[in-house]
């Protein structure tokens, strides 16, 4: 074990083991880290949900996403802070919400839809979003842990506040995601 | 940033010495820094006895005192699984969990266990890999240690909710092709109030947790066995009690594999372990 930097006596030496998401950290090793953004990351799960389709459009919106999907019927996707917004997400709701027109002629993602199709894609991941956001912060007394797992700082150890640390990040990623999906024309 | 760490309960500073004494006589050594509270994170710190330079070597850890999926094959718990998977539990290893088969990482997680309640009478452990097993702290607050109602509570709705839910349906699925057939087939090895569900579970969750790469003994040879070995990691002693700085790291460990008993000849040109830079993952 070779020293890469000087230490003074009485400090502790310290190891790295790389850089890992909150949701690694805890799975894998028991703790979390606080201003882990930019290693952080949330899967998502989108259905193909094909609302008010004809059997018609149906097969061909199906053909689409599972296009997109690999051949499975939900496509996952992970964000992270630096792409809280993948293309493919994006696509995949666009899939969801073509009117009976547009799937026939739809091809790519640089197809163009109507701005009411698109608005409904958005509306269909912003609604994606918050569902999960909820389903998140629904742990019992969420908000009570993360107070009290801020207050412990960086010695918060109990499985309540670092469920809380690791929910909030997560929270804090899906709520950027939910932003970017503003931001989008 | 800093980390935020759950206890790491025991062991206490008279394991800790223990541990050290018995990688000593292996002929390792911890030089110029020593092993203690690092309080106030939870758990044990390495710590500089004076002022350290760069390029100063701060320990030595003989292979022989390192647990491997090469150290727990050829171990007499190793031997007696192998010899007896397929007709007790009619399962082979291999890293293919799809096919029923059980990875060789749960003979790691066996032998581990074995080090632990390691009784000198019963069957010849590495004393300084028994010392090693038996200085890891009985709690790692890994979230597959949660109670079902804490991680009900605690994890709905995120990612790790369904990974924790993976992870403790294959060691459970893995335990019960393993278990109760070897204590019946060998009840002194593997006694059953000793060999529980909850232990294997304990071994997961110090090779999740504290495991080096594998590539450190092996340079990553490509047979399949290798690979399922990779995939498992290698504990070392001493080394693993630095703890993680996500600002950096002050170390890179240079591992001097002399005594390694199950080093592959052609891969003694690759003795040391490299994790400078903040990768544990990295055969320089």
């Amino acid at each position: 074990m070779i020293m890469t930097r000087p230490v003074k006596q009485g400090a502790q030496i310290w190891s790295s083991y790389g850089a890992k998401s909150t949701c690694t950290w805890l799975l894998d090793y028991g703790f979390v880290l606080e201003g882990n953004e930019e290693h952080d990351c949330v899967a998502i799960r989108i259905a193909a949900i094909l609302p008010d389709s004809s059997q018609k459009t149906r097969a061909q919106k199906m053909k689409l996403f599972a296009q997109l999907a690999e051949g499975k019927a939900s496509l996952e996707v992970t964000l992270t802070h630096a792409a809280p917004l993948p293309d493919i997400m994006l696509e995949a709701a666009t899939v969801c919400r073509l009117t009976a027109a547009e799937a026939a002629a739809y091809s790519t993602r640089t197809a163009s839809v109507s701005a009411s199709t698109r608005a409904a894609a958005l509306a269909m991941l912003q609604q994606l979003l918050e569902r999960r956001i909820a389903a998140i912060i629904a742990g019992v007394g969420h908000s009570e842990q993360l107070k009290a797992a801020q207050e412990q700082g960086s010695l918060a150890v109990s499985p309540q506040a670092m469920s809380a640390v690791y929910r909030a990040a997560c929270v804090r990623l899906l709520r950027r995601a939910q932003a970017a999906l503003l931001d989008v024309d | 940033m800093r980390a935020t760490k759950r206890a790491r309960g025991d062991p206490a500073s008279a394991t800790a010495s223990h541990l050290l004494r018995a990688v000593s006589e292996a002929g390792g050594s911890l030089i110029d820094a020593d092993v203690r509270d690092a309080h106030p994170l939870p758990g044990l710190g390495l710590f500089a006895l004076r002022d350290l330079s760069a390029g100063d070597t701060l320990a030595t850890i003989p292979g022989v005192c390192i647990l491997s999926v090469e150290a727990a094959l050829a171990s007499v718990v190793g031997k007696a699984v192998t010899a007896n998977l397929r007709v007790v539990c009619d399962a082979v290893l291999d890293s293919e969990a799809e096919s029923g088969a059980i990875p060789q990482r749960a003979v790691l997680l066996l032998y581990l266990v074995a080090c632990r309640h390691h009784r000198r009478e019963l069957s010849p452990l590495p004393a300084a890999q028994v010392a090693y097993a038996k200085s890891l702290p009985a709690e790692t607050g890994l979230p597959v240690t949660w109670s079902e109602h804490e991680r009900r509570q605690l994890l709905a709705g995120t990612d790790l909710e369904r990974k924790v839910a993976h992870t403790l349906a294959e060691l459970q699925r893995q335990y019960d092709v393993l278990f109760p057939a070897l204590t019946v087939m060998h009840p002194q090895l593997f006694p059953a109030e000793i060999f529980t569900r909850d232990a294997f579970v304990w071994a997961h969750t110090i090779i999740s947790s504290r495991a080096f790469p594998h590539s450190c003994l092996s340079g990553g040879a490509a047979s399949d066995d290798a690979r399922d070995a990779a995939a498992c990691g290698v504990l070392i002693p001493v080394l693993d009690i630095a703890n993680h700085s996500p600002g950096g790291a002050d170390m890179c460990v240079m591992l001097f594999f002399h005594a390694l008993k199950h080093r592959q000849t052609e891969n003694s040109s690759l003795p040391l372990l490299h994790t400078d830079g903040g990768i544990r993952t990295h055969v320089v």
